[in-house]
C-alpha cells in the first residue's frame, strides 16, 4: 500500500521543509496542499485508517494486550455468531410480516385496524428495547401464571407453562415486534410511494382490495422497501447482543455473553470485548457489502435499458397491462384480440393493441 | 355477451348529482348510451366531464342519482357491503383509459408501453380475457401526448368504434375525432349538459352561445 508510486513516493518530507515563516507568497501549507492533490482521495483515506489502527495497536500493546488469549478463545466466542444470525433471521421475518400488517393498518380507514396498528407502533417505538425484552421474558410468564391461578377452571392445563419462553424465543419475538414497529413506517412510506393512479387503475379493473394490494401495489412498494429492510437487518444483528442480559440458559450463549463470561473468568475484559466487537463488526461489514450491491441493483431497475427491459425487448414481446397500460393510454386491461398467452407478441396485436406502442413499429425497434 | 343487449342502453345515468364538500360538480345529469354508440363529452375544465366518467364506474361515489351499466343498477350515496361487491361487478363491465399517463420521462413512449410493471403482466392479460368490457370510458386519453401519438391513439379509438362497434364514452377536446366518430356529443357547462346532439347538430346548428364560444376556441 505504501509502495504505491503515486502515493507514498510523492509524499513530501513534511518535517524537513524549511520554515518559510512570514516571508509572504505561497507558504509551506500551500505547497503541501498542491502536492497532496496528486494523491488519490481513497489512498489518503486508507492512510488515515492505517494511522488509527496503529494508534490503537500501540495503546493495546502498551496495555499488555494478550493476543494469545484471543487465539485460544476466539472460536468459542465466534460460535455465538450462529445465535446472532439465527435470531436476526427469524426476527427480521417476523418484523417484515408485522411491518406489512402494521402499514396496511396505518393506511386503513377501519378504526379498529388503524387503532391497533397505532397502539403497536407507538408502544414499541416509545419504549426501550431493553425494557421490552424484560417485559416479555419476566413479566409475561408472571402474568400468565397469575391469570392461570385465578381462572384455573376456565384455562386449559399448561396455560402458564406455555408462556415461559427461552431467551432465544423472547429475543426473536421482541426484536421482531420492535423492529416491526419501526419498519411499519418504512412500509407505509413504500406503499404510499406507489402512485395513486396505479391503485385507481386497479380499482377500475374491478379488483378487490386484496387483489389490488397483492398484485399491483405491494410488488411496486417492495422495490422501495427492500434496501431499508436490509439496513434494519444489519442493525438487528447488533441488537441481538442485548438478549445476553436475559439469564444464562443454554440458548443465551450468545456471542456477547460468551465473550463476557470468558473475559470475566480470565480477567481479560479488553481482549474479550475487542474480540466480540471485532466479530460483530466483521459480520455487519459483510452484510453491508451485500447491502450496497443490493441497493445498486434495485436502483438499476429504474435506469434506462435495464437488463430486464432488454431481455423483454429481445423476446420481442409487448404486454397490455391494465393498471400500468391504462395510465399510458391503453384501455385498462383490455386486449383487443384477447390472446391465449399472457404476453402479446409485437406486431400481432390488433390495430396497435395497446394503442400507444403503435403498429407503425412492427420490428420492435425503439426510435 | 353483447347480443342480448342489442338496441338497449348499455349505460344509463339518471339524475346524477355529485358534490365535493360545498362544491356541486354535477347538478343532475341524465344520459343514455346505447350499445355500439360513441358519445363524446366536451366542455371547459371543471365543468364535470371527468367526474361524470369517474362516477360511471364508481371511482367517485355519486352523491345521489342512479347509474346502470349492463343491467347492474346502483344508487348513489353510501357504500354498503353488498354495494361494494356490486360496484366490483360493474367495474368489470367497464374499461377505462385515464387522463394522466404517468409516462417515465426518461423513456420513449414505446419503452413505456413495453416496460410496464413486470409484476402485473400476467394478471392483466388474464383480467383482460375475462373482461371484454361492455363500455369503454376514455378520460382525455390524448391530453398528455405529443401530436404524433395523439394520431395513433385516435386511430385505435376510431377502429374500436367503427370495426369493433365498442360502446364508448369519450371525454376529449379532439373535435375532429368527435365529428367523424361520435354518434352524439354532449356539451357540459357548470355541472350540467347544456346541449346534446349529433355532430351535425352541434357543429352546424349550435344553439347556445357558450357552446359556440367553446367550439370557436377549440377548433
Amino acid at each position: 500500500m505504501t509502495t504505491d508510486g503515486t502515493g507514498a513516493a510523492t509524499r513530501p518530507p513534511f518535517t524537513s521543509e524549511p520554515d518559510q515563516g512570514d516571508a509572504g507568497g505561497p507558504g509551506r501549507l500551500d505547497r503541501w496542499a498542491h502536492r497532496s492533490a496528486s494523491v488519490p482521495f481513497r489512498l489518503k483515506v486508507a492512510f488515515v485508517w492505517i494511522g488509527i489502527f496503529l494508534v490503537l495497536g500501540f495503546l493495546f500493546w502498551a496495555a499488555a494486550f494478550d493476543r494469545g488469549w484471543i487465539r485460544d478463545n476466539i472460536w468459542f466466542i465466534a460460535r455465538g455468531l450462529v445465535f446472532t444470525l439465527a435470531m436476526a433471521a427469524f426476527g427480521i421475518v417476523l418484523a417484515v410480516v408485522l411491518a406489512l400488517v402494521g402499514a396496511l393498518g396505518r393506511l386503513s380507514r377501519n378504526p379498529i385496524a388503524y387503532g391497533i396498528s397505532g397502539f403497536y407502533t407507538s408502544f414499541f417505538r416509545g419504549t426501550p428495547l431493553l425494557v421490552q425484552l424484560f417485559l416479555f421474558y419476566l413479566a409475561m410468564p408472571r402474568t400468565a401464571a397469575n391469570l392461570f391461578d385465578r381462572f384455573q377452571n376456565f384455562l386449559p392445563q399448561g396455560f402458564d407453562d406455555f408462556f415461559i419462553w427461552t431467551s432465544f424465543q423472547v429475543g426473536v419475538l421482541v426484536l421482531g415486534l420492535n423492529y416491526g414497529a419501526y419498519m411499519t413506517e418504512i412500509f407505509r412510506a413504500g406503499i404510499q410511494s406507489v402512485s395513486h393512479g396505479q391503485s385507481e387503475a386497479a380499482d377500475a379493473l374491478g379488483m378487490t382490495y386484496r387483489q389490488k394490494m397483492r398484485r399491483v401495489v405491494l410488488p411496486q412498494a417492495f422495490r422501495v422497501v427492500i434496501p431499508p429492510t436490509g439496513n434494519e437487518f444489519i442493525a438487528m444483528m447488533k441488537d441481538t447482543a442485548l438478549v445476553s442480559v436475559l439469564g444464562q440458559s443454554i440458548e443465551s450463549m450468545e456471542l456477547f455473553r460468551r465473550a463476557q463470561l470468558l473475559g470475566n473468568a480470565d480477567v481479560k475484559p479488553l481482549e474479550a470485548l475487542v474480540t466480540a466487537a471485532g466479530l460483530y463488526w466483521a459480520l455487519t461489514a459483510i452484510f453491508t457489502f451485500f447491502q450496497s450491491r443490493l441497493e445498486r441493483r434495485v436502483s438499476r431497475g429504474y435506469v434506462r435499458a435495464a437488463p430486464g427491459g432488454r431481455r423483454a425487448r429481445e423476446r420481442g414481446k409487448v404486454v397490455v397491462t391494465g393498471s400500468g397500460g391504462g395510465e399510458r393510454g391503453a384501455p385498462s386491461g383490455y386486449v383487443l384480440d384477447a390472446p391465449e398467452s399472457p404476453e402479446v407478441p409485437l406486431g400481432h396485436t390488433h390495430a396497435g393493441g395497446t394503442g400507444v406502442e403503435g403498429a407503425s413499429d412492427p420490428d420492435g425497434e425503439a426510435p | 355477451m353483447t347480443a342480448q343487449l342489442n338496441g338497449r342502453a348499455v349505460v344509463r345515468v339518471e339524475n346524477l348529482h355529485k358534490s365535493f364538500g360545498d362544491l356541486e360538480v354535477l347538478r343532475g345529469i341524465d344520459m343514455e348510451v346505447d350499445e355500439g354508440q360513441v358519445i363524446v363529452i366536451f366542455g371547459r375544465s371543471g365543468s364535470g366531464k371527468s367526474t361524470l366518467l369517474r362516477c360511471v364506474n364508481f371511482l367517485e361515489d355519486p352523491t345521489s342519482g342512479t347509474i346502470e351499466v349492463s343491467g347492474i343498477r346502483l344508487e348513489g350515496g353510501h357504500r354498503t357491503h353488498h354495494k361494494r361487491e356490486q360496484i366490483r361487478r360493474l367495474r368489470t363491465r367497464c374499461g377505462m383509459v385515464f387522463q394522466q399517463f404517468n409516462l417515465f420521462p426518461h423513456m420513449t413512449a414505446l419503452q413505456n408501453v413495453r416496460e410496464g410493471p413486470v409484476t402485473v403482466k400476467g394478471l392483466e392479460a388474464r383480467a383482460a380475457r375475462a373482461m371484454e368490457p361492455d363500455v369503454m370510458l376514455f378520460d382525455e386519453p390524448t391530453s398528455a401526448l405529443d401530436p404524433e401519438l395523439i394520431g395513433e391513439v385516435l386511430a385505435v379509438m376510431t377502429s374500436l368504434a367503427t370495426e369493433m362497434h365498442m360502446t364508448m364514452m369519450v371525454v376529449t377536446h379532439e373535435m375532429g375525432f368527435a365529428r367523424e366518430v361520435a354518434d352524439r356529443l354532449a356539451f357540459f357547462h357548470e355541472g350540467a349538459i347544456l346541449e346534446e346532439g349529433t355532430p351535425a347538430q352541434i357543429f352546424e346548428e349550435t344553439r347556445y352561445s357558450e357552446t359556440k364560444r367553446f367550439l370557436d376556441a377549440v377548433l
